[in-house]
């Protein structure tokens, strides 16, 4: 299966990337340490007579959600390997291997998400184990700490953490991404992934509410009509879709000049 | 263009059983904006051939090897190559054995297992393969140390087994020879000319030292300024024909400049001259004898390419 194989050769290439297990080494500490501080904190929430301590599944749960904030990281973690295909030559020798440029590109799409997603779901189990440690699992009152799902995250809170975490891989796919839309541009490696975080960061700042990245990666702890699960993951979606098309249409232009 | 040419599951031997060349392009040129990088050129490769591309750097060597192995469309021009048009907007791009300038791969796993991955993208081959390839280039299959440790020299014998491991019916090898030592750069030397000869391969291969060009290649095409200046063949008769004589005294020049069996083509100081020769080199070397030329060397002259080199960069 020649996909296959071109996916395998770029998602080994990502996750075999010293800065992958840095990254995931440092979020899974920050994880594990916020919900270390925040195990003897009381909350008050919807469905609760008064003050509750944080049991496990509301630690987890909260845990998740706050890991969308690391949204910016990602183009600097499994980004710029577009770049570095182009300077390099690489990208001659993947194409023609992969029989076409579609099936190149799409293999570099899906290790995008794949490398994410496999890293979020290592660092949410250990998150999982790390909050059964530390408090009962106890998910009766796991609804008050999530403006959206109550129901859910009392009746099957890993469920609707890891479907956040697929949310959540598709975010960091789609920031990805930019990195190589940058690089069809002409930017090199360093520049393709700085510019992508810097340029998210100035979204954050610049964009109304529903088109907004940083409100897009809260995706439990949302107040806002328009800011559900399924209208965050269709954001993402989209920008992943718009990203990758542009830059694939680019290449083009570019290779026919 | 024959289609079995496509069928990557037939072996080499089987393959260049097919008539035609593997390259096969006329009046190939690219224009980006208004710069002119590539024009007119016309280019053959058949299997079992080695055919080098020299020229200075910005002659367009890289520009026509991203058309050929069909990352870049021409402006210009037409032909095939492995039975692609080379003018077709379609993705699919014929499978060839590529050696780019920068070797690049996963730097944190071996040698091996980068291969078996890169292997695995079109799985014409398993995984065995890529031992006997690593063998084959002269790299150690059990070695277990990461790429990023590896030499640049180590790099290109590793780049040249991913690009020869599926058995391609054509290879193209960018500076093959860049960063190797001189043992190294005989040993690619010969690996190349058995990958034409033993395997049927063709071989398309850019390099800055001629010398090596002149020693490996069939046909040598001389870029510059975009365009294909020249064809030079160092094995053909005249390339073989053309001899460098030293002589004792300065007088012997005169004398063998009249001798009929050979014509002077070029003076390189009071005692050495370049000569075209027109009868076997016995026979010359009678007739110089008989003249009274005081004869210290005579011998194949192995600057021709750089000469015409040369040539083709002043004209």
């Amino acid at each position: 299966m020649r996909g296959l194989g071109a996916l395998r050769h770029e998602a080994v290439r990502l996750m075999t990337r010293w800065r992958y297990w840095v990254a995931g080494l440092v979020m899974l500490m920050f994880g594990v340490g916020s919900m270390l501080a925040r195990a003897s904190d009381l909350v008050i929430g919807a469905g609760t007579a008064g003050p509750v301590p944080y049991s496990g599944s509301m630690l987890w749960l909260t845990e998740i959600d706050n890991a969308g904030v690391y949204f910016l990281a990602w183009p600097l973690i499994i980004g710029g390997t577009l770049a570095e295909d182009l300077e390099s030559g690489l990208a001659s020798l993947l194409i023609t291997r992969a029989g076409s440029r579609w099936r190149w590109f799409a293999a570099k799409l899906g290790a995008a998400y794949l490398s994410s997603t496999a890293l979020l779901i290592v660092l949410a189990a250990v998150w999982l184990l790390a909050a059964v440690l530390i408090a009962p699992w106890d998910p009766t009152h796991a609804g008050s700490v999530v403006p959206w799902g109550r129901d859910l995250a009392s009746s099957a809170p890993v469920l609707l953490g890891f479907g956040v975490v697929l949310i959540l891989g598709l975010a960091a796919a789609a920031t990805s991404t930019s990195t190589m839309l940058l690089a069809a541009l002409g930017a090199g490696r360093t520049v393709s992934q700085v510019g992508a975080t810097v340029a998210y960061l100035a979204f954050m700042f610049a964009l109304p509410g529903p088109i907004n990245p940083g409100e897009r990666v809260a995706v439990l702890n949302v107040f806002a009509e328009w800011a559900t699960p399924l209208t965050t993951f269709a954001y993402w979606v989209g920008v992943f879709g718009l990203t990758a098309t542009a830059t694939y249409v680019l290449l083009r232009v570019r290779e026919n000049q | 263009m024959n289609e079995t040419i496509f069928d990557t599951t037939t072996s080499v031997p089987e393959r260049s059983k097919v008539a035609g060349p593997l390259i096969d392009v006329r009046g190939v040129g690219k224009i980006y904006g208004s710069t002119t990088v590539l024009e007119d050129v016309a280019m053959t490769v058949r299997p079992g051939e080695v055919v080098g591309l020299v020229g200075p750097n910005g002659a367009g060597k890289t520009t026509l090897i991203r058309i050929l192995s069909g990352m870049s469309r021409p402006s210009r021009g037409e032909g095939t190559v492995l039975g692609r048009d080379i003018t077709a907007t379609t993705g699919r791009v014929p499978f060839m054995g590529l050696m780019v300038e920068r070797p690049m791969f996963i730097e944190t796993l071996n040698a091996r297992r980068n291969l078996e991955l890169l292997f695995s993208i079109r799985g014409v081959v398993d995984g065995s393969t890529a031992c006997d390839v690593l063998e084959r280039v002269g790299l150690d299959p059990s070695e277990r140390k990461a790429v990023r440790t590896y030499s640049l020299g180590m790099r290109q014998r590793l780049s040249l087994a991913q690009a020869i491991g599926e058995r391609p019916a054509l290879v193209v090898l960018d500076e093959p020879t860049n960063g190797l030592d001189p043992l190294g750069i005989v040993e690619m030397r010969g690996l190349v000319r058995e990958l034409a000869d033993r395997d049927g391969m063709g071989v398309l291969l850019t390099s800055h030292l001629l010398a090596e060009v002149e020693a490996v290649c069939d046909r040598v095409v001389l870029m510059h300024g975009g365009r294909a200046r020249r064809v030079y063949a160092p094995g053909d008769a005249d390339s073989r024909s053309t001899m460098v004589l030293e002589v004792a005294e300065p007088s012997d020049i005169e004398r063998a400049a009249c001798i009929t069996a050979l014509e002077v083509i070029g003076r390189e100081g009071p005692l050495r001259m370049r000569v075209k020769v027109h009868e076997c080199v016995p026979d010359v070397i009678r007739a110089l004898v008989g003249a009274g030329v005081g004869i210290e060397a005579i011998y194949r002259d192995g600057n021709g390419l750089e000469r015409a080199y040369m040539e083709a960069v002043g004209e």
